[in-house]
């Protein structure tokens, strides 16, 4: 009889936990629904659509023109676009990511200066990037204080890094690989903090130097941050447009230094563009999304093997 | 007597390190330099500064900050207008980024329903699909749901509960014990109550760093306000259309360093005042993935 009671008791409680949290997930619910689902769904639906007169028809049309441009023989935008993509990983994963791990190790060793270098590392990811480019274009502009400095010091001329088609883009990927240092800097030396002291000190009881132990012992022990930043990079190669928009004058003809994220994000307010920008992501998450669970999965495949 | 191995080094160790020292010391000064500049230059006058941009010749004046202050504006709205409109975007959007994401992570960390555990594998699986194409879309629906340049709805966009800030969340309610709210059942407390006058006290650190972070994302987003806000202008909006100008039709470019170092002030005191706790999330933030 007591237990019928303590089990009713129970599946009220229950009850009233259920209705309690049902009340509490449905405003989330209900953005989750409208701003990612239904606009998922929608994108989808606008890439299959054209513009026609005063109302949308479906159509291939946008489907026809990204693959018609890349077959193209000249220079068409959509390679451009896709090449800088490459090139964005490449910066992102194969220079930024080895410098990152050097300088997180460096802090890890506790160079002189350390905690004052923290602190400037800082600086570019609490100030805002539109600031970070407006200063950073400005102070190496023709006639900016560094190319007066190099001209008054070495009698260097500089070029014009940012009019001057031929070092646009890599200005570009500089300014990202810069800017973008500091706070993957802070977090793998913050992950490397936590390393066990004991197996450092057995190591260097074996005589081992600090190359050995930064191969043996420190990359394998960060591999599983390495594995996320590397698929952070890569996911962000597909997405990232910032730099190239607010480094872009807004009357300039756009075409060597775009990429898929900044032509997307010029298509959404554009009542003829809107469908094909709809499009080319859809083609470019169709290509980005096997190749980032791909990472993931032969990423986590090798970090599995480290235990500590 | 403890050895301190870590910075116990042999000859050539020492050179290799004082190498790296110097590409570290570079690479801080290529960070620190081209701010120290603007900050300097922001106090110069227009004339003295033309004629030599590397010096700091002509004397100090707060010109360039009384000027924009109050003259320098972008499609009619003025200095202070960007910054209250950048408080205003920056506040509700930290709102909204906190309050649907403590809902859902800890009804979905405390409550063991079925239907929790698949919204957390759908909260996973987002932050591995890329959107990329969907911004037409967001763009379409805001004009169609009127959120565009309206400071009422448009925090809807960001009030999503399975982004970053849930896992911080998911972690950090998932470290708090169940037992308290046990103790408040006993006593009769309702559901809302054990969440409001149990729960969330002892949530009150984490949600206070994520807060401060957040805050800062926000007050440094510029996209909401380039597709969104471009009637409401945020500092953001308002400084980059200013350079654009300055730097390419060529005018006087003083005040514009003078709203930059103003509209860095505020984060630089939070940040200032909140290091370590930035410091913190930041580091725990990131191990997830």
């Amino acid at each position: 009889m007591e237990m019928i009671a303590k089990q009713l008791k129970k599946r009220k409680r229950l009850k009233s936990g259920y209705l309690f949290a049902v009340l509490m997930m449905a405003l989330p619910l209900v953005q989750f629904a409208v701003f990612y689902v239904y606009v998922n769904f929608n994108s989808w639906v606008m890439a299959f659509q054209i513009p026609l007169d005063d109302e949308y028809v479906f159509s291939l049309q946008n489907f026809k023109s990204f693959f018609e441009s890349l077959r193209y023989d000249g220079n068409s935008q959509f390679k451009y676009m896709l090449l800088n993509t490459l090139y964005l990983f490449v910066a992102g994963d194969l220079i930024a990511l080895p410098l990152t791990v050097f300088f997180s190790y460096l802090f890890y060793k506790k160079i002189a200066g350390s905690q004052f270098y923290k602190v400037i590392l800082y600086l570019p990811t609490v100030i805002s990037i539109v600031m970070m480019t407006l200063v950073f274009r400005y102070f190496i502009t023709v006639n900016g204080p560094m190319y007066l400095a190099f001209d008054k010091l070495f009698g260097v001329r500089l070029p014009d890094f940012f009019g001057d088609s031929r070092y646009a883009i890599h200005t570009i990927m500089f300014f990202n690989v810069w800017s973008g240092l500091g706070y993957s800097v802070i977090l793998l030396s913050g992950v490397m903090a936590r390393f066990p002291v004991e197996i450092f000190e057995s190591l260097r009881i074996d005589g081992a130097g600090y190359t050995k132990e930064f191969f043996k012992v420190v990359v394998p022990l960060a591999w599983p941050t390495i594995c996320t930043l590397f698929v952070l990079n890569l996911a962000n190669a597909f997405t990232n447009f910032s730099a190239f928009m607010l480094f872009t004058p807004s009357n300039y003809e756009i075409m060597r230094t775009d990429v898929i994220g900044y032509y997307v994000y010029r298509s959404a307010g554009s009542f003829f563009y809107a469908n094909q920008g709809a499009a080319v992501g859809f083609i470019v998450s169709a290509i980005a999304l096997p190749i980032v669970l791909l990472a993931r999965f032969l990423l986590s495949k090798t970090s599995e093997e480290v235990t500590f | 007597m403890k050895a301190e191995p870590v910075n116990r080094r042999n000859k050539t160790q020492k050179i290799c390190f004082a190498i790296f020292g110097v590409i570290l010391f570079l690479y801080a000064l290529s960070v620190f330099l081209p701010f120290a500049w603007v900050f300097l230059q922001s106090f110069r006058k227009s004339a003295a500064f033309y004629d030599n941009q590397l010096a700091l010749s002509g004397g100090l004046d707060l010109g360039n900050y009384a000027y924009a202050f109050l003259q320098m504006t972008y499609k009619k709205t003025n200095f202070v207008g960007m910054f209250s409109n950048n408080v205003i975007l920056a506040a509700e959007m930290t709102a909204a980024m906190i309050v649907f994401p403590t809902v859902t992570s800890y009804v979905i960390s405390k409550y063991p329903f079925k239907i929790c555990k698949v919204m957390l594998i759908v909260a996973l699986a987002i932050t591995v699909i890329p959107t990329i194409g969907s911004l037409p879309a967001m763009y379409k629906l805001t004009n169609t749901l009127n959120m565009r340049n309206n400071f009422l709805l448009i925090w809807m966009l960001n009030a999503s509960g399975f982004g970053f800030n849930f896992f911080i969340l998911y972690s950090g309610f998932q470290g708090i014990s169940w037992t308290y709210a046990e103790a408040g059942k006993i006593d009769g407390a309702s559901h809302l109550r054990i969440f409001l006058q149990i729960m969330l006290p002892q949530a009150k650190p984490f949600l206070i760093s994520v807060a401060i972070t957040t805050f800062i994302t926000n007050w440094n987003d510029y996209l909401t306000a380039f597709l969104y806000m471009d009637k409401q202008p945020t500092l953001s909006l308002g400084l980059y259309e200013l350079g654009q100008k300055l730097l390419y039709e060529s005018g006087n470019i003083t005040p514009l360093f003078a709203g930059i170092i103003l509209s860095l002030i505020p984060t630089v005191v939070l940040f200032a005042v909140f290091q370590k706790a930035i410091m913190k999330n930041m580091s725990v933030g990131g191990i997830k993935g």
